[in-house]
């Protein structure tokens, strides 16, 4: 148990991942962007090979780190390895790729402990321009994969979009948190699992 | 408010006595201003109860409950009394608890219709309905599709308005053939004026159909959250952790009843959440927290300051 304090950014090539790291980590996020040899998938010049980190430091010293997976799916070897004791995932969903509907159940597969233990939140970017699927087809989809996860709008270069994602992610920790509480122990092994 | 007498009686539980004494010193004083006779009685007789926000919920009082809340920094909320007491929160709690009762003798019988109409024809997929004011401007509804359209100019802005109590008695509802000129509306998903009437229903209680003690649970992201209450997005992250009935999920999300009903009206229209069959309630949630068995990586004692300490590296107010 490595004991760090992390958050995931998930999401298919060009969903925003490098931008929301950049709009909150404290240190120039260390990202391995390389020119795209990937155009099957997206047609997009550079694109995240390994993964962006960034970080900020707590009031108490503590790092938090922000990872972003690699958005080519050939990475997705690497998402439960980053996933494993994260805190929570921001799914990241690009509205102007070709089946945004499709992306959220890879990521929601993917991601489908903290999915569970109430850890996800998925923000759809580039709404303004790609207003369908809308909001509530993103509810729909979610509740046939019988799962409620948070769903907004969230456009990764503002600041205040990537914040408000976080907030309601926390809120949703510490909403699960007090329901383990309640439940005792035992059975609470989602988020607050019996590491020692 | 007693129709009989017309006076409005309060009561208080769970305080200390100097500070009933206090609070009813306070209440004569103001006597002359509030809208309606008022008087002290026992709580359990009473139609407002103050009580403590500290103590354990009071049982068998049948009155509306008005929080007592200790916070320095707490603002006015629909529903609250901070302490030390504030004149202006105690004129508006008599004010509102005297229109409410107004309206709940007049406008929620024709509310209660309307949305037992509306919902009975959604579930049954019927034909094309207009939902017409008495100005003649309306909502052109297609249960089938679960859609809606304006029958005028579109205005969102509207929809808020749509089920206030001014409108209501001018509402009717009918069966709507659909004219050539009219096939070119613009259709939306009905969700947005389902949550704005239960939002207005929340003045008459819950749902007709929906009991106080009715596990609720959610199926699907409200992700209308942002139109109201104030307190929604606080409400959905509580029910989406546990199920359970709307004083608990008022309780769990530090709400007064008032919003968790508003939001458990809207969210109950619009299909977010469900009732929750008995069976599924608690076991089925522990279940789905142990299939997230991957351990975190903080011990439990650690967990409401780490939260607090990453709130407050991103400039999030809790
Ligand atoms: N118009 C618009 N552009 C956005 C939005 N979100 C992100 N972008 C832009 O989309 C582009 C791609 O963002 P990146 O942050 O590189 O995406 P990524 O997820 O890191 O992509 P990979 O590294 O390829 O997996 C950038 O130019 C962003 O500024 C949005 O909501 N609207
Ligand atoms: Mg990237």
């Amino acid at each position: 148990m490595s004991g760090e304090l992390k958050l995931l950014f998930a999401g298919a090539m060009g969903a925003g991942k490098t931008t929301a790291i950049r709009a909150i980590s404290e240190i120039a996020p260390i990202t391995t962007e390389a020119t795209n040899g990937d155009f099957t998938e997206c047609d997009k010049e550079e694109t995240t090979v390994a993964m962006d980190y960034g970080e900020i430091t707590l009031p108490t010293g503590e790092k938090l780190r922000l990872y972003g997976t690699p958005g080519q799916a050939r990475f997705g070897f690497m998402w439960p390895i980053l996933a494993a004791g994260a805190l929570g995932v921001v799914i990241l969903i690009d509205n102007s790729r070709p089946d945004p509907l499709a992306d959220l159940e890879l990521y929601i597969d993917a991601f489908r402990a903290l999915a569970d233990a109430g850890a996800v939140i998925v923000g759809v970017g580039h709404m303004e321009s790609c207003p369908r699927p809308s909001l509530e087809a993103y509810a729909e989809r979610l509740a046939a994969l019988d799962v409620v996860v948070p769903v907004m709008p969230a456009d990764a270069r503002r600041h205040s979009d990537v914040v408000g994602m976080l907030e309601i992610l926390l809120q949703q920790i510490e909403a699960t948190w007090a329901y383990d509480e309640v439940m005792g122990g035992v059975s609470a092994c989602g988020l607050m699992g019996a590491n020692s | 408010m007693d129709p009989t007498k017309g006076v409005v009686t309060y009561g208080f539980h769970g305080m200390a006595d100097s500070e009933n004494v206090l609070l009813q010193s306070m209440i004569e004083r103001i006597s002359r201003r509030l809208p309606a006779p008022v008087a002290r009685v026992p709580a359990r007789d009473a139609q407002l109860v103050f009580f403590d926000d500290a103590a354990p919920r009071p049982d068998g009082i049948t009155g509306r409950l008005v929080r007592v809340v200790r916070d320095m920094d707490a603002q006015r909320f629909s529903g609250g009394l901070r302490m030390p007491p504030h004149v202006t929160d105690l004129l508006d709690i008599f004010a509102e608890f005297v229109e409410q009762e107004t309206y709940a003798e007049t406008g929620c019988g024709v509310m209660k219709s309307l949305v037992r109409s509306l919902h009975d024809l959604f579930q049954a997929g019927g034909a094309p309905h207009a939902l017409v004011d008495g100005d003649g401007a309306g909502l052109i509804l297609y249960p089938a599709d679960r859609q809606f359209s304006w029958s005028g100019p579109d205005d969102e802005r509207l929809l808020p308005e749509w089920f206030q109590s001014h409108r209501l008695r001018g509402l009717d509802l009918r069966p709507w053939a659909a004219s050539t000129n009219q096939q070119h509306r613009k259709r939306r998903g009905i969700e947005p004026v389902f949550w704005h009437m239960g939002l207005a229903h929340a003045r008459c209680g819950l749902l007709p159909w929906v009991g106080r003690d009715d596990a609720l649970k959610m199926r699907a992201w409200p992700y209308l959250a942002g139109q109201g209450p104030a307190g929604a997005i606080r409400l959905a992250t509580a029910l989406r952790a546990r199920p359970q009935n709307v004083a608990a999920l008022a309780d769990a999300a530090r709400v007064p009843e008032a919003e968790a009903v508003a939001f458990a009206n809207a969210a109950l229209l619009c299909g977010f959440v469900v009732p929750a069959i008995p069976t599924e309630t608690y076991a089925e949630r522990g279940e789905a927290n142990t299939r997230g068995a991957d351990p975190g990586p903080v011990d439990a004692t650690r967990w409401p300051r780490l939260l607090g300490a990453i709130r407050s590296a991103l400039g999030i107010s809790a």
